[in-house]
């Protein structure tokens, strides 16, 4: 179907990620803010999310663990700001394996006739660098997720790649 | 790789004219002359966005008799593919989920309300 855009500005600690959905705003909407509906997607297929909390409303918290094949558990948590609505889901995002690194993250979805253009901004004010995912940082597995920092490089030890420029 | 030399190789190469050196790099070592050829810009400007390569690691410099070479370093350039490949296999797979989830979604509320998709907006929590 739609492919995934990502962007990132060089300088700015900020990562865009649009998509098009082929389903109703209100659908996509309720799959972002049902918990029932949100484990069932989010993250690569090989971690299983389980939420311990998320109220989705004005000051409601969320909590959810991502748990990879290994067994390895990865926490996450963060704040509803404002009532979620489909103009508008705004919450901090917080890798609990990096505490005090929050980050901000937007979604907005658009009616395309239909169809849905959603668009999350990731923004980590207090971050120097953009907001990354946890498994670009030090463990070959995948836990990644959308807006952690990293604490240290990736110790898999490749060689220098051979790389073609355009 | 550290979250500040994420940023430094990502600000290195936002800059055609530096994409430009890197890539003329990536046909071999060159002096700073040689570099400058093809652009209508002074042997200092060049030197100076070598220096920026060469503080991201992107690039390293060696005297070979009166000469100074620049050479190409790939590693960084790899560290920052890599780290942009998990970030798109993270989105990329839970957007292939989330397209499953909402066909099924999709599929299930038509089973229930019919053909008839004007009966009523059958839309449950």
């Amino acid at each position: 179907m739609s492919k995934t855009a990502i962007t990132a500005e060089p300088g700015i600690p900020m990562v865009i990620v649009t998509r098009e959905f082929d389903a109703p705003r209100d659908l996509v909407f309720r799959a972002h803010t049902d918990p029932d509906l949100l484990v069932q997607w989010l993250g690569p297929r090989d971690l299983t999310t389980a939420v311990d909390r998320y109220e989705a409303r004005n000051g409601g918290t969320w909590r959810y663990r991502q748990t990879d094949a290994d067994g390895n558990t990865y926490g996450f948590h963060g704040v509803f700001h404002g009532d979620p609505s489909p103009d508008g889901i705004v919450q901090t995002f917080e890798f609990e394996g990096a505490p005090g690194h929050v980050c901000l993250q937007t979604v907005t979805l658009a009616d395309r006739g239909g169809r849905t253009l959603l668009r999350t901004v990731s923004a980590s004010p207090a971050a120097s660098a953009p907001p990354r995912p946890s498994s670009a940082l030090g463990s070959s597995t995948s836990t990644s997720s959308p807006c952690t920092r990293s604490r240290s490089a990736p110790a898999d030890g490749y060689s220098p790649a051979r790389t073609t420029w355009s | 790789m550290g979250t500040d030399r994420l940023s430094i190789v990502f600000g290195a190469l936002a800059d055609p004219t530096r994409r430009a050196l890197l890539a003329r790099l990536a046909d071999g070592e060159a002096t700073v002359a040689e570099l400058a050829a093809p652009f209508s810009m002074s042997q200092p400007a060049i030197s100076r966005h070598l220096k920026v390569l060469e503080h991201a690691g992107l690039v390293s410099r060696t005297r070979q008799a009166t000469a100074r070479l620049s050479r190409l370093e790939a590693e960084p350039l790899r560290e920052v593919t890599t780290w942009l490949a998990r970030y798109q296999r993270f989105w990329d797979e839970s957007h292939e989920r989330l397209d499953d989830l909402l066909a099924a979604l999709q599929a299930g509320e038509e089973r229930r309300s019919g053909p008839d998709r004007n009966s009523e907006g059958n839309h449950d929590e």
